[in-house]
């Protein structure tokens, strides 16, 4: 009995982490969100970006926290600390009204003008950027599960409704199992990372003497194909191809 | 040249018997009951022996107060005491018309230019059980809502055909009486319900009647005919009940309700609005009126709509009285009318457009309905409120309030609209409450956790499903190895001695309920005989097949059923046949 109480609380405690406990200075994570709140309200948004990284670093990455270090960010006019902030937070709460406001906002302040290039797949499901990975986890493993046990049920009993319940949950399944499948790969082949310097030498190879082929601007978005000996390989568009050193820029997936 | 003199000694020694059986004609005539009540379908056999044409159907005496129903030849060649002789049977179903004891026969069959008769049966046919209590397994209703209904109103007949029974077939008479109208009301309706205790498949056809005129009216019984398939003996309802698993013929019936009586009162004189169009039932009305405001010389649309339940037909092309300034259209009116299983629905919509000439306000005039409402008893009229259309002129100058009359306080100003400007830009700010502090879960970075929640539900059903498949595949296995032993079983049972004609007849039963799977608890002839047939043993057998079991039934049926029997080996042989003709 005493074994099963612990294995709960350790589930529990791996799943569904509270906030308490996580500091080694004895001040609790509300404390670090009050005084980086705070700080923030009092101009002092050195301080504010300081408490909220550092409620990152301790496993408190949610959607709120990314979109207040956006906008200390930005008010310290680190366009590209900030794009690079909102991004992730996008990632966690795509239908924030007040994040997708300031995200606006902020794109409006980038120099480039970004190229727009959708692949058929990705503007047939452009509705996913509006969902998270979680929901649309959940969304699947329900209609998974009903579609399996819709399926059971027509083992024994095989009335009509099941019938048309089976296809039903068939399709909402196939296209949540798509959908899923997509979100799935698109996150884990993200390679988009922003530009944080105010402007950035985009040269033919990796070495600083190789020919400037255009420059970029803070806060401009780029997808990163590899990097090599302290610079990363990027591009925009097939035209626009380059190398730019890998510590001006910061991938919104995976850190540097 | 050997084997053709083989072959030809050998159809002539077919051929000699066949022609000796010919030679003896005789007709017989069978009842299946000798009593019935009017519901029950009797059928008649006229059975003849000795020959395989007629020149013409046979002609049954007696039949004058019965409906009479085809139910097919069957031609026969009978093996008894290894003497073949053929005949045809006629079968007839008749169904009593009235009570009373009838004589049934003779039938006189005309064959190569004689004249051969039958013997006679009597028939008695009683009244159907009293007390409803005993209805039998197939019966019809006839219900009414409403029994005292006013000149056009609406009112619903209900026909529930009650049966316990397969049925197939079904053909409805629907009663015709004089100033009543009957409307089918949405599908017929298929569902279980129990009814004296006892469950019963129930369909049910509604109607809507109505009556033009005033008076008492008897709607007549309505009467279903279908072919009744007579389920097995067997406790539980099985597949083999169905018609399309059924061995046995089906048998025509006819089923018919009780009448219903219905009084039908004229409408009130009094309070009965002038131009009274006749319209009765529950009804509304509404109106619109769109745009509120147009431009001298433009054209605005009065929609009214008038939607309820009774005899919509009736609702009248309603008209707007001329406008003084302002020429008015008028649309086709447009009926809708649906078949709710509550009774006839109706919508109208009627259109006109509207040009007003000068600019002003435009009353467009209220326009009235009047109906009965049986259910309140007494006349109703509708009206539209009161609509205004206000026209401006066009050069645009003031315009006034339009749309349902105005309020008596308050006036509208038309105000001028401006894009939004933008003063200033800046961020919103952040998020401060406590609750936006929880950690995300990390359950998604978990891939083993994923893959288990999306794959656990399938293999799940995976297991339950091969688990399912085994056991059904250990069922099957039992059945066939059952199936395989039952000939041997059969053999056996017929080595044995002193064998009666029940004990014969159970171990063929047993022998086709083991080989086939089946659950049959008395064995028919006609079954055995349909069962092969689904199996595609050669016709010969069959016929043999059900002229043994035929002898047995009629031995086990008279009373003779314990006596020994010295068919045991006919039979053996006749199995063996039949499990050759299987494999």
């Amino acid at each position: 009995m005493k074994r099963l109480a612990v294995l709960i609380a350790l589930f529990f405690r791996v799943f569904f982490p509270t906030t308490e406990g996580f500091c080694a200075d004895g001040d609790s994570a509300e404390d670090f969100f009050f005084k980086a709140n705070q700080a923030y309200r009092e101009d002092r948004f050195h301080d504010a970006v300081d408490g909220y990284r550092h409620l990152l670093e301790n496993g408190h990455g949610n959607g709120h926290i990314h979109y207040n270090l956006g906008n200390a960010y930005l008010r310290l006019n680190d366009l590209g600390r900030a794009i690079l902030f909102y991004e992730r937070a996008r990632l966690l709460m795509p239908r924030d009204a007040d994040l997708n406001f300031n995200l606006r906002f902020a794109h409006d302040q980038i120099r480039d003008v970004m190229p727009v290039s959708r692949s058929v797949i990705s503007q047939s499901f452009f509705w996913l950027d509006d969902l998270t990975f979680s929901e649309l986890f959940w969304s699947f493993f329900v209609l998974n599960v009903s579609f399996f046990l819709i399926l059971l049920i027509r083992l024994f009993y095989r009335a009509e409704w099941t019938y048309y319940l089976f296809f039903i949950l068939l399709i909402f399944a196939m296209i949540t199992a798509a959908a899923f499948g997509y979100k799935w790969y698109r996150l884990n082949t993200d390679t988009r990372a922003v530009i944080l310097n105010e402007e950035v030498n985009v040269r033919s190879g990796p070495d600083p003497y190789d020919t400037v082929l255009f420059k970029l601007h803070e806060g401009a978005i780029v997808k990163q194909e590899r990097s090599e000996d302290g610079w990363a390989l990027v591009h925009l568009s097939r035209e626009k191809r380059g190398w730019v050193p890998a510590k001006d820029l910061e991938r919104i997936l995976g850190g540097k | 040249m050997r084997r053709l003199i083989i072959f030809a000694l050998f159809i002539i020694h077919l051929a000699i018997p066949l022609a000796s059986g010919e030679a003896a004609v005789s007709v017989g005539l069978s009842l299946d009951r000798t009593e019935a009540t009017r519901v029950d379908s009797v059928r008649v056999t006229v059975r003849v022996s000795g020959s395989r044409k007629t020149q013409a159907d046979p002609v049954v005496k007696g039949l004058e107060n019965f409906i009479v129903r085809q139910g097919g030849t069957s031609s026969r060649v009978e093996i008894i005491n290894g003497k073949v002789t053929s005949g045809i049977d006629y079968t007839y179903y008749l169904q009593a018309k009235k009570e009373g004891t009838y004589k049934i026969g003779p039938a006189e069959v005309q064959i190569d230019g004689k004249s051969f008769l039958s013997q006679s049966h009597t028939l008695k046919v009683k009244k159907p059980a009293a007390s409803e209590d005993s209805r039998g397994n197939l019966f019809l209703t006839a219900e009414i809502s409403a029994n005292e209904v006013y000149v056009e109103e609406q009112t619903r007949y209900v026909l529930k055909l009650y049966s316990r029974t397969g049925i197939r077939d079904i053909s409805l008479n629907l009663p015709e009486p004089e100033h009543l109208k009957l409307n089918q009301l949405g599908k017929p309706r298929n569902y279980q319900t129990v009814y004296n205790g006892r469950e019963y498949e129930v369909l049910e056809v509604r109607y809507a009647v109505v009556s033009s005129n005033e008076g008492s009216y008897i709607i007549g019984p309505a009467s279903m005919n279908m072919t009744v398939f007579e389920t097995g003996n067997h406790r539980r309802r099985s597949v083999f009940d169905d018609p399309f698993f059924s061995f046995s013929a089906g048998r025509p019936i006819s089923v018919a309700s009780d009448p219903v009586n219905m009084s039908v009162h004229p409408l009130p004189a009094a309070g009965k609005p002038i131009g009274f169009s006749g319209l009765v039932g529950q009804f509304t009305m509404e109106s619109d009126l769109d745009p509120g405001t147009v431009t001298a010389g433009e054209s605005a649309t009065l929609t009214v709509r008038v939607r309820g339940q009774g005899n919509v037909q009736r609702i009248p092309d309603l008209t707007i009285t001329e406008l003084k300034d302002a020429k008015t259209y008028a649309d086709q009116p447009v009926l809708n009318v649906k078949q709710a299983e509550t009774g006839l629905q109706g919508e109208k919509t009627m259109k006109w457009a509207l040009v007003p000439e000068t600019k002003g306000r435009l009353e467009i005039p209220q326009m009235k309905l009047s109906f009965f409402n049986p259910k309140a008893k007494t006349y109703e009229t509708l009206t539209t409120p009161l609509h205004i259309l206000s026209v401006r002129s066009p050069d645009r100058e003031q315009t006034v309030a339009a749309g349902p009359a105005p309020e008596p306080e308050g006036i509208s100003v038309k105000i001028d609209k401006k894009e939004i400007e933008a003063l200033g830009r800046d961020i919103l700010p952040i998020h401060m409450s406590m609750k936006n502090l929880t950690a995300p879960s990390r359950i998604f970075t978990n891939r083993v956790f994923i893959f288990g929640m999306l794959l656990g539900p399938i293999f799940l059903y995976m297991v339950a499903f091969f688990t399912l498949k085994i056991r059904r595949q250990k069922a099957d296995t039992q059945a066939a190895t059952r199936s395989k032993k039952a000939a041997r079983k059969f053999y056996r049972q017929c080595s044995e001695k002193g064998l009666s004609h029940q004990d014969l007849m159970d171990a063929l039963r047993n022998y086709l309920n083991n080989r086939f799977s089946l659950s049959i608890g008395v064995l028919t002839s006609d079954e055995a005989a349909g069962m092969m047939r689904s199996m595609k043993v050669d016709p010969d057998i069959i016929e043999t097949l059900r002229s043994m079991v035929q002898l047995l039934e009629n031995a086990v049926y008279t009373g003779n059923g314990h006596l020994k029997t010295d068919q045991a080996h006919a039979f053996l042989d006749l199995v063996k046949d039949i499990e050759k003709e299987i494999r």
